[in-house]
């Protein structure tokens, strides 16, 4: 829990760029962000944690972008010896991806190995007070996160991927689209 | 029917369970129907218990259109049964090791179980809690009828359940189709397939089966014929509690027209063909050069707009076309009075009708048809008065029908709008209910009767 500041923090996680197809939210649903929001009594920090999301995200605190974050030998050891090819083609066939998850190129285990390598997305997960998991990629990480006491709660919640897209409704009048 | 029933007062309502997994605030397109067909007994003067899942399942599953509960009727009792709660979970302190571990295989596993119950992906384990609902719902006040609305095609589950343990009679509503793919009109498993069979018992002891469209009624009575006779359209309509009247107006040809979508684009839609259609009209119209077009609706199924369909958009934006988002199914009428003619476009598909062509007819406003002609809303619209419809959806075409429905658009004159309502009228969903809704009363009324 952040003890610097009396704001709560909240750190949404991205593990795809286009996971977000899995969601199925029109802004006017209410998400798990939007409640602990309304919820909140005071003004509430929210950061990101992603890796692959190329657009950015208004109103957000901070975004650590994983994407740069130098391969650890896992990782440069399942690229040397083609794991990460392999996994692709994988990905085309359904018995291909559910082995892809069950091994170390699934995307979680990816996701969580460069949360662990990148010293600020690990301060921030530590000391956030709710993280909410946008995609199934990132539950795991979510996950350990709230069982090994770093947060107090953790959701997995993909109307939570929304954030930021700019859908009222309804209008006749709103701008087409940001 | 059993003594529990014989026993019941007949004087009092007839008591109809209507079972419907998407009912609101399901976001679901299929879940006006449900919401229509359940206030439509109610209005007939039948005891309603709606048999549907908990909130939160849509908000985790399909996702809410919060607005759509208030239009309940308050005389329908519903009745929420949590469907897989182990899947809806959100909090992740209460997920398994296993689960993290692989979502996949969890996921995998938890579908076989449930597809032991009952054969349909992702859907069995609602079985044995709907069929106890059922019985609950029986033992307080005795049943007459049963209507299951699928898909899921588990909610004919308490139908085939009160059937069996009290001789309820029941009604297979089929808003989709179990084993016809309705794009490709190819069967879906085998005819001795498990769900095949159970189909086949649901649809022999069933007291009537409801199909949207006549096509697909006809795929069913030719795999079922000695029911055939038990079977009946019962079309999707426009619910006029939606659709106020459009005014009624004089056009202004100078300052251009706005033509609009309203719907959701996915699957093959010939939007491509719709765009170039568009332009060329452009060049081609004054009028259409003054003009704009204005999609309103998801582009694709999912929270954010699909990618492909927002580059094909961007690419027509100096041609007049820009997109203006969703609308709730509550604001629609809004929506309308903004435009002053419509543009039908649709994948080529027998089988499908698709909801929005009721609502485009019952607006009044002249419509282009831009879909293949074998396309079964054909059919619905044949003989509305200011349709223009293309031979075929290429852009040479799409661009004459555009012209034309422009020309039909400006040459508006007072009352072509109210004719052209008055001749959508039948395609409302009360007209297409409330024939099927009376002919079940008397039925039930005369068994009760008979029995007394």
């Amino acid at each position: 829990m952040s003890s610097e500041t009396v704001k709560p923090q909240i750190v949404l996680l991205f593990g795809t760029g286009i996971d977000t197809e899995n969601s199925t939210a029109l802004a006017a649903q209410s998400s798990q962000l939007v409640r602990f929001l309304n919820d909140a009594s005071g003004p509430v920090d929210v950061s990101v944690i992603s890796l692959e999301l190329s657009r950015t995200i208004a109103g957000t605190s901070e975004h650590i972008r994983l994407d740069d974050t130098d391969h650890g030998f896992t990782d440069r050891l399942l690229t040397a010896v083609g794991a990460f090819a392999l996994s692709k083609a994988f990905t085309t066939f359904p018995i291909g991806r559910l082995l892809n998850s069950l091994g170390p190129v699934a995307q979680g285990r990816v996701f969580w190995r460069s949360v662990k390598r990148n010293p600020e997305a690990m301060h921030l997960l530590r000391s956030a007070d709710v993280v909410i998991a946008t995609d199934l990629p990132t539950t795991k990480a979510a996950w350990l996160a709230v069982h090994r006491g770093w947060v107090a709660n953790a959701h997995y919640d993909h109307l939570s991927a929304s954030v930021g897209i700019n859908w009222q409704l309804p209008s006749g009048n709103e701008s087409p689209r940001d | 029917m059993d003594e529990a029933t014989d026993a019941g007062d007949a004087e009092r309502a007839p008591h109809v369970i209507y079972v419907a997994w998407g009912y609101p605030p399901s976001r679901g397109a299929g879940m006006y129907r449900a919401l229509a067909t359940a206030n439509a007994f109610a209005r007939d003067g039948w005891r309603v218990t709606v048999l549907t899942a908990t909130r939160e399942t849509f908000e985790r599953l399909t996702g809410t259109d919060p607005e759509s509960e208030k239009h309940i009727d308050p005389r329908v009792q519903v009745v929420r049964i949590p469907f897989d709660t182990a899947r809806a979970e959100t909090d992740l302190r209460n997920w398994s090791r296993a689960r993290v571990y692989s979502p996949l295989l969890w996921n995998f596993l938890h579908w076989v179980r449930s597809g032991l119950s009952f054969p349909e992906s992702g859907y069995g384990s609602w079985k044995a809690p709907l069929a106890a609902a059922a019985e609950r719902v029986h033992r307080e006040h005795p049943v007459d009828l049963v209507v299951g609305s699928a898909n899921p095609n588990v909610d004919f589950v308490p139908g085939m359940q009160l059937h069996r343990t009290h001789g309820v009679p029941y009604v297979i509503d089929h808003r989709d189709s179990w084993h016809l793919a309705v794009y490709t009109g190819k069967r879906i498993g085998t005819r001795f397939g498990r769900s095949n069979r159970l189909e086949r018992r649901l649809v022999d002891g069933a007291e009537e089966a409801w199909f949207v469209n006549q096509a697909i009624r006809d795929w069913h009575a030719t795999e079922y014929p000695r029911r055939a006779e038990h079977f009946h359209v019962v079309a999707n309509g426009f619910d006029p509690a939606f659709l106020a009247s459009a005014p009624d107006r004089q056009l202004d040809p100078a300052g251009g027209l706005t033509f609009g979508f309203l719907g959701t684009i996915y699957g093959p839609m010939p939007l491509r063909e719709t765009l170039e259609g568009w332009r060329i009209a452009r060049a081609e119209s004054s009028t259409l050069a003054k003009s704009r077009l204005v999609f309103r609706g998801r582009l694709g199924h999912f929270a954010e707009p699909d990618a492909a369909t927002v580059a094909l958009l961007d690419e027509f934006q100096d041609d007049g076309v820009s997109y203006l988002g969703p609308v709730s199914k509550t604001h629609v009428s809004e929506v309308y009075q903004d435009f002053d003619a419509l543009l039908l476009i649709l994948g080529r598909s027998k089988y499908v009708t698709s909801g929005k062509v009721f609502e485009y007819a019952a607006t009044g406003l002249p419509i282009a048809a831009l879909h293949h002609p074998e396309t079964a809303a054909t059919e619905v619209l044949r003989g509305y008065p200011r349709l223009f419809a293309v031979p075929e959806p290429t852009p040479r075409h799409i661009a004459n029908t555009l012209i034309a429905t422009a020309a039909e658009a400006l040459a508006q004159a007072p009352g072509d709008v109210e004719r052209a309502r008055k001749w959508a009228a039948p395609l409302s969903r009360d007209a297409q209910l409330l024939p099927r809704v009376s002919a079940l009363r008397a039925r039930v009324t005369s068994t009760r009767k008979a029995k007394k």
